[in-house]
């Protein structure tokens, strides 16, 4: 189906790749469903982004983590997961939002409440990790630039 | 709400399987104590606030940022 999205214009989606939010995500508890939007199919994206289709104008930058965050392992309650049905290691996708300030050097991204989506039953949830030590606002920009640097 | 009196080290039970206890009382601050089985998220409230404002700010993301990130 065709969407309206924010920073993409009008977009022709996958009806399979819509998926439900049944509580919404925090700030925006109405919006349900939701589609993820990558800038191309192939090829390295470093930002994808959680369009929601009832209102174009909610789009949220993500990233996957754990490319830029090797041990991110977050231990998630399991009553919060059960939410989105029964879950295997291979049917979740993990992404956390990403926060870009005036300046995009203070880029941070939400390690402590990652959006978390199950391929099989097409159900997401936004959810509070039980860990400490995942910060709200981590440095994302930092991060980016020392593993361009490794690249390199 | 309800609302219930308790001592230090006293103890209120909810659903048979969360407890929560009065560690100690300082001034004006109360250390609670919860015992709960695993599977039950445990948070304090404010983070809820925080991470609908993350998520707002987030989205408010301009387009000329949006157009920078897809080039990253």
């Amino acid at each position: 189906m065709l969407i309206k999205s924010k920073h993409f214009g009008e977009v022709e989606i996958d009806d399979n790749n819509i998926i439900e939010f049944p509580e919404g995500i925090f700030g925006f508890e109405n919006s349900e469903k939701f589609v993820v939007l990558y800038n191309n199919t192939e090829g390295k994206n470093t930002f994808c982004w959680l369009q929601s289709l009832e209102n174009e104008t909610i789009a949220l930058p993500m990233i996957d983590p754990t490319i830029f965050f090797k041990d991110y392992d977050p231990e998630v309650a399991g009553n919060s997961i059960a939410k989105i049905g029964e879950l295997k290691e291979e049917d979740l996708k993990l992404y956390t939002v990403v926060v870009v300030p005036e300046k995009i050097e203070k880029m941070t991204t939400n390690l402590k409440a990652p959006i978390i989506i199950n391929v099989v039953t097409k159900l997401g949830i936004q959810v509070v990790v039980e860990d400490d030590k995942y910060e709200l606002k981590q440095n994302l920009y930092e991060q980016i630039q020392s593993l361009k640097k490794e690249g390199e | 709400m309800l609302a219930l009196s308790r001592k230090l080290k006293e103890t209120i039970v909810i659903n048979d399987d969360i407890e929560i206890t009065i560690l100690s009382i300082n001034k004006d601050q109360v250390k609670l104590g919860i015992s709960a089985p695993k599977n039950i998220p445990i948070h304090r409230k404010e983070i809820y606030v925080q991470i609908q404002e993350e998520n707002k700010e987030a989205a408010n993301v301009g387009n000329d940022i949006a157009e920078q990130l897809k080039r990253m």
